[in-house]
């Protein structure tokens, strides 16, 4: 029955056109909501870029933005340290040590999977709680990392999982044909053949601390200010354009933070992709 | 060979025994002195035991048994390590690998221990479908279902902005898109994904807000407006999901098709799309998964009413789960600390129903 509908259907071309007139439409209009996000916040707020908008001190009539940079840089440092290790040895475990399928692999893939989908604010709740009033860290540098680098760890495990199974098997019989242990064809080829993979992840996970609000502002804080130690307050980049945002009364700078950190996003997702590419030209 | 290896065994055994011993003297000595932390209501610091300073003599003690048994420890093991590299590596990527599920667990035990005793203290059935949200009365309400019902309509509207579009872009990719083309959209979708969600939030505040207020009426800041900026923002989730989901399909499907006379666009239509059904589903599961988890952007653009709203009041504004949160953290403190705490609670077992449902469909649509 099936196939005589496709016959009988194959006359009504007035209705195969719609449908792709209509697949053309809607992806017109995806790239028309990129072009309008990314132009709108770029020709609005490149104007407003001043070199004052860098000076070292934020003040009520200068909205600086560079100790929100320095504090996105120290927490995007300090979640990697504490992230990129533990991912990569996660996965280093999951592809090359565990046997496919057991009982660990599977709650331990079932656990990332439920990480990936934890909305960003159960993330900045946890991390009150627990860094903040549990530790008693409070609002600091090191709540936010930790917080942080739970966030992004999901990110980097499957990352660099896909980029160890996609090292051949051929390296690995090659170094223990040689007699080399597991570690050493690990640590000397595996790795080293799956490294730009997981330098595409590390980057991809750099863009999401980046853009992160919603954790950042209850286990970092929201104060414009550099922050003196690792347990001292402070801000990041999208959580100083959230203050402007919702302050409303410096809407100059609020263009111009906006810009700035949608500028840092597309170069960061342009290096991603490129080392990407290069993976995937190899 | 043989004494060399003997020595080793012997190594080996005594490390692991002052391993054991040690290691159970620090274990002992750490935990009563958290307990002690815990009873004499001081801030936990538990971290920081090794560095704090007791305010007893026994805490005191134990801190000096707790540092010297720490010692043997360490070297035990860094012992251990050197003569067994290989045994050692495989310790550690285990103790690694078990984080996430450290993580989920921490995530789980501190959500829910903070969060149901509330719960159940304020009434659970209150809770969840009481209609008044009033943190400074006295006594204070705390009803949430005006913002479950209100992050179930901008969900709603996110996929009726985002699912078609989404699912028709991704038949674009997936089956029309020139080669050259694609690799110039292929990155503009990840893009899409990749920008902030203040960037968005920040453009649905000054962009689409005076646009809902002049073409609808209203203040702007409204359910609908949050809906659109929702569906732009679930849209290359939908489409990345999707396309993955119908590249799946055997392209001998496409071909049997072809060859029994379908036009292309019959065969993509009629035959790939349905045969990719369940991986579809599971894009559109996880939109909604980001919808309702989102929470700047809704924020800067919703208004933020605690009030229930009718589904014809679109042009009103709303509260959903996610911005009741982090509207009022900040300052919250006691019972309304703990109700949103619940909030989160709340917004959590929404999202595992919906990560289960997902990856159930994501198997099934033989998606990896």
């Amino acid at each position: 029955m099936k196939i005589a509908g496709l016959f009988k259907m194959k006359r009504r071309k007035p209705l195969d056109f719609v449908l792709f007139a209509l697949t053309w439409i809607c992806i017109g209009l995806t790239v028309s909501v990129l072009a309008l996000v990314v132009g709108y916040v770029l020709i609005n707020g490149v104007m407003y870029i001043r070199p004052s908008l860098f000076a070292f001190q934020y003040t009520v009539e200068n909205q600086s933005l560079f100790p929100a940079l320095v504090g996105t840089l120290m927490i995007v440092a300090m979640a990697l340290t504490l992230s990129v290790p533990i991912g990569v040895f996660s996965a280093i475990y999951l592809v090359e040590y565990a046997k496919r399928g057991s009982r660990f692999v599977r709650i331990v893939r079932v656990t990332t999977e439920t990480l990936a989908g934890i909305p960003s604010i159960v993330y900045g709740l946890f991390g009150f709680i627990f860094f903040g009033v549990v530790l008693g860290w409070g609002l600091s540098l090191m709540s936010g990392a930790f917080t942080v680098s739970i966030m992004i760890l999901p990110l980097i495990m499957r990352t660099t999982e896909e980029s160890l199974k996609a090292v051949p098997d051929a390296f690995r019989e090659g170094s223990f044909g040689l007699g080399a242990g597991k570690l050493r064809t690990v640590g000397r080829i595996v790795l080293p053949a799956a490294m730009p993979g997981i330098l595409a992840g590390v980057i991809l996970a750099i863009g999401r601390i980046i853009g992160e609000t919603a954790a950042i502002i209850f286990t970092l804080g929201n104060v414009a200010r550099m922050p003196n130690n690792l347990f001292d307050t402070g801000r990041t980049l999208s959580a100083h354009m959230y203050a402007l945002a919702n302050e409303g009364t410096h809407p100059g700078e609020a263009h111009a933070t906006a810009a700035v950190l949608l500028i840092v996003v597309i170069l960061i997702n342009a290096l991603s992709s490129r080392i990407a590419r290069l993976i995937k030209a190899s | 060979m043989g004494k060399h290896s003997l020595i080793k065994d012997q190594l080996t055994k005594i490390s692991k025994i002052a391993l054991i011993i040690f290691g159970s003297v620090a274990v002992i000595a750490a935990g009563l002195l958290v307990l002690f932390m815990y009873r004499g209501e001081e801030e936990a610091r538990i971290l920081f035991f090794l560095f704090y300073a007791g305010q007893t003599m026994y805490m005191q003690v134990l801190r000096i048994v707790f540092m010297g048994s720490m010692l043997p420890v360490f070297a035990a093991l860094v012992i251990l390590s050197i003569l067994h590299k290989e045994q050692a590596a495989k310790v550690l990527f285990i103790i690694s690998a078990c984080a996430a599920i450290l993580a989920v667990g921490l995530i789980c035990v501190f959500l829910f221990m903070q969060g149901l005793p509330a719960m159940v203290e304020m009434g659970i059935w209150e809770f969840l479908t009481g209609t008044d949200w009033r943190p400074t009365w006295d006594p204070p309400r705390f009803g949430i279902f005006p913002m479950i019902v209100g992050s179930l309509y901008v969900t709603a509207g996110a996929i009726l902005f985002g699912v078609p579009i989404g699912i028709f872009a991704a038949v674009y990719m997936a089956e029309v898109c020139p080669k050259p083309i694609y690799k110039v959209l292929k990155p503009a979708i990840n893009l899409l994904a990749g920008i902030p969600s203040v960037i968005y939030g920040y453009f649905g505040m000054v962009v689409l807000v005076p646009f809902v207020r002049e073409n609808f009426g209203g203040s702007g800041f409204s359910i609908l407006t949050a809906s659109i900026l929702l569906g732009m923002m679930i849209l290359p989730t939908v489409i990345t999901i999707s396309e993955n989901a119908m590249r799946a399909v055997p392209r001998e499907m496409y071909e049997g098709a072809v060859a029994l006379g379908a036009s292309h666009e019959r065969a993509v239509f009629w035959v790939i799309l349905p045969a990719a059904k369940s991986g579809v589903m599971a894009a559109i599961v996880l939109g909604v998964g980001r919808a309702i988890g989102e929470t700047m952007a809704v924020r800067m653009v919703a208004g933020n009413q605690p009030l229930l709203r009718m589904p014809y009041e679109f042009l009103q504004g709303t509260r959903t789960l996610t911005t009741n949160v982090v509207l009022d953290l900040g300052y919250a403190y006691g019972s309304h600390r703990a109700a949103l705490i619940a909030t989160g609670v709340v917004l959590f077992v929404f999202i595992l129903l919906i990560n289960t449902l997902f990856s159930l469909l994501k198997r099934k649509g033989g998606l990896r």
